[in-house]
């Protein structure tokens, strides 16, 4: 227990507690602002049906996280080492990541109706951009000299992208992670949101019609606790590589 | 004095490159007409001055580039790509992988070809144990100084168990002590294991120093100027380096590439 | 051919690739007009929108509400970056906020702005200043900090006032940051104004695709999407202009 910690602790508390008697006080419309205690509320009364809505939000999310990493790291990796394909599709993606991609949704909608489907298609469309991205961009800093190794050493060209080019590669592939799986998790619940008949968003999006603030309240809390778990596990994972990494940069003379 | 040029005929030494040139897109020509043999067990320097192609010739033996004309032969076969069995190449930069250990990089090669485990494992310790770094193969790369991650590659190298080695100014990005380190080690260990070597330089010091036979490259177009037998005897010592013999093998040298135009090497005076 | 130029005819190709196949496949048939329209049906289509007071009062909609919030958001980014980049106490103070703001996405905050605002326009222009304000905050805050600390004390040593060393220092020194982080801050405001409007409103581009997509009129949502896409690359490429400048001026400047 650290200083920063108890630090930390003392100030979430002291927020909650302020954030509590805000509401009590009635000093903010009870609508807008619904106090902590009226999430918990929420959470005792209806666990059962945001476990339900929380549980196909997650498969939608987790589908999406694979097909996302897989799409935006292989087309990573495959384009961003020769500098052709980056100098092409670099700036392209980047362009296409500057238009609103959500207003395709509706399109979604058209082709795969309300479902898991439209919901996917969004969600890995926004989610593996930034991962592509910052793929290219990882395998693009990787040291000329490691190509020549590679055939000098016999690598077949599957072997060496496994082997040397990829990891090599993820410093800057696991930032493009954090950003693409942020940015899947928030896609499929504002998916959720925009039409839909079950999952986080549908509920959040429901209970605002009835004005139940609280259990409004507790999906977008459930929705930011599901990024934030994502973002420990990534955590994890560049740990994991990190420490050997971290040094990786002055490595190589 | 060169190495006469024989066609089409059949070969015995380790190395021999057959009239290769190479042309680049825009019109340059990099190399013209190089002949060039090394005997087995022989170890040969090129050095010359930036832009002789000394660096393009090692690319086009090892198999990584194409010349555009000639032909190189190694152990008598013709080179047309990598062939790391027989070809071992040690780069300027070290380009250990991070994330592995000192043996795991050693035996990373021998891995990618499906070596058992327990061959590549006493294969490369052999290896790691001849270049001096027996408690270091544990280590990784960032616990290492640049001279013992030198050592590392060419323990790599080594352990592929290959016909030839082909290193290109291994010792460049190295600092002064580190080098004439680097190079009494190499004498060592190249007189343990009498490789066939191929040993590009700027120094002229290092290459009299290692070798038994001394190219001479110029440029424009870049081509062999002279090939200087080195008649010091092994094993090598740094004293012979104070040496009158030494000294007029250097001053020979110098004075080739200052004949031919080139004395804009910062590294002459090595 | 030089790199650059393989670069340039490589991305046209690859545009054309998508337009080219876009238009094959739905003119013939693989993909039923029932799921998209064709490039050339779409763009016909837009052309008649342009004539259309329904449609330019949706475009006006959204385009009023993007500039609003811009003209609000991005000064108040700029001012608070700018203080809290320059002095330290600020910063010190304001970091955690900023840090927690920014881990926090706000999309989905927007059925308590539907709750607090209605779904009006205001409530669309607060969403979008929301979206716009933190990056154009942190960018700034990044350029305040990219200034070199040790040459505003020389210049001060020369005896220049405190307005010649912004002229002279801070503008040309931040400039590039601050436009990416202007242009990052319009990508994103124009992203949660549509998504607003997505989601509950009576007018504005983001409520007709919306209601195209429901209604399965794929021509005009085609056209929508063409419309809404065109504009944000368009801005986007302007202010990236700008930004390419900026650096350019930066370069002279430091070179002065």
């Amino acid at each position: 227990m650290t200083r920063t910690r108890i630090i930390k602790i003392v100030v979430a508390v002291v927020i909650l507690a302020a954030w509590e008697l805000i509401c009590r006080l009635g000093l903010v419309n009870a609508i807008i602002l619904a106090p902590p205690s009226s999430i918990v509320a929420a959470m005792l009364t209806s666990w059962r049906d945001f476990l339900g809505a929380f549980q196909v939000t997650i498969l939608s999310i987790a589908t999406s996280i694979a097909l996302a990493w897989s799409i935006g790291i292989g087309f990573g990796l495959i384009f961003g080492l020769s500098p052709l394909g980056y100098g092409v599709f670099s700036p392209l993606l980047t362009g296409l990541f500057s238009v609103p991609l959500i207003t395709l949704y509706p399109l979604f909608l058209v082709w795969f109706g309300i479902g898991p489907g439209s919901k996917i298609a969004f969600a890995v469309l926004t989610g593996s951009i930034p991962i592509a991205l910052n793929t290219m961009d990882g395998v693009r800093q990787i040291d000329r000299s490691y190509i020549g190794l590679a055939r000098s050493i016999g690598a077949s060209p599957v072997q060496a992208y496994f082997r040397i080019y990829f990891p090599l590669a993820l410093p800057s592939i696991l930032s493009g992670l954090r950003i693409g799986t942020s940015l899947v998790v928030i896609g499929v619940v504002v998916c959720e949101m925009l039409a839909a008949v079950d999952g986080l968003g549908f509920w959040i999006s429901y209970n605002r019609t009835i004005f139940k603030t609280g259990h409004v309240y507790l999906g977008i809390t459930l929705a930011m606790l599901s990024v934030v778990l994502v973002n420990i596990a990534l955590g994890h994972i560049e740990r994991r590589f990190g420490a050997m990494r971290a040094e990786a940069a002055t490595a190589t003379v | 004095m060169n190495a006469t040029t024989v066609h089409n005929e059949k070969s015995s030494s380790a190395v021999e490159v057959r009239g290769v040139s190479k042309v680049f897109a825009n019109g340059f020509r990099a190399l013209d007409d190089i002949n060039l043999t090394i005997e087995d067990g022989q170890f040969l320097s090129i050095v010359g001055p930036s832009g002789c192609g000394k660096s393009t010739l090692l690319q086009i033996v090892a198999g990584l580039t194409a010349g555009s004309g000639g032909q190189t032969l190694v152990g008598g076969k013709p080179v047309t790509k990598p062939q790391p069995r027989d070809i071992a190449v040690i780069f300027q930069d070290a380009l250990l992988l991070p994330w592995k250990t000192t043996l795991q990089n050693v035996e990373f090669p021998l891995d990618l070809q499906g070596v058992s485990a327990a061959e590549r494992h006493s294969r490369s310790l052999e290896m790691i144990d001849l270049v001096g770094l027996k408690e270091f193969a544990d280590n990784y790369p960032a616990q290492l100084s640049g001279g013992m991650r030198q050592r590392v590659s060419i323990a790599r190298g080594l352990a592929q168990n290959p016909r030839i080695i082909l290193m290109d100014e291994p010792f460049g990005a190295l600092d002064e002590q580190t080098r004439i380190r680097m190079g009494q080690e190499l004498v060592r260990i190249w007189e343990k294991s009498r490789k066939t070597v191929l040993f590009i330089t700027h120094s002229l010091t290092e290459a009299i120093f290692l070798s038994d036979v001394v190219v001479v490259m110029g440029r424009n177009p870049g081509r062999i100027l002279e090939r200087i037998p080195v008649p010091l005897e092994r094993p090598r010592v740094t004293d012979m380096i104070g040496s009158d013999v030494f000294g007029q093998l250097r001053n020979r040298i110098w004075h080739l590439l200052s004949d031919s135009g080139d004395t804009s090497s910062p590294a002459q005076n090595l | 051919m030089s790199l650059r130029w393989q670069i340039r005819i490589g991305q046209i190709l690859m545009v054309a690739l998508f337009l080219g196949s876009w238009e094959l496949a739905t003119r013939a048939d693989w993909i039923g007009i029932d799921l998209l329209a064709p490039v050339s049906t779409a763009l016909v289509k837009l052309y008649e929108m342009l004539g259309d007071p329904a449609f330019l009062r949706d475009y006006g909609a959204t385009a009023g509400r993007v500039a609003v919030a811009f003209a609000i958001g991005a000064p108040a980014a700029l001012i608070c970056g700018f203080a809290v980049g320059e002095w330290q106490d600020l910063e010190k103070i304001s970091r955690p906020i900023i840090n927690y703001a920014l881990s926090i996405p706000q999309s989905i905050f927007l059925p308590i702005f539907i709750l607090a605002f209605g779904i009006g326009a205001m409530q669309k222009i607060v969403f979008g200043i929301t979206h716009l304000f933190f990056v154009t905050l942190v960018n700034t805050i990044a350029a305040v900090q990219s200034i070199p600390k040790d040459q505003v004390t020389a210049l001060r040593s020369f005896g220049a006032s405190r307005w010649q060393i912004y002229c002279r220092l801070y503008l040309p020194g931040m400039l590039p940051l601050v436009l990416t982080g202007l242009r990052l801050g319009m990508i994103f405001n124009i992203l949660g104004v549509l998504l607003a409007e997505m989601y509950a409103s009576q007018t504005g581009l983001g409520k007709a695709i919306f209601t195209w997509g429901e209604s399965g009129d794929t021509v005009h949502l085609t056209a929508g999407l063409i419309a809404i896409s065109v504009s944000t690359i368009a801005i986007n490429g302007l202010m990236r202009a700008f930004e390419r400048r900026a650096y350019r001026y930066q370069l002279e400047t430091r070179s002065a």
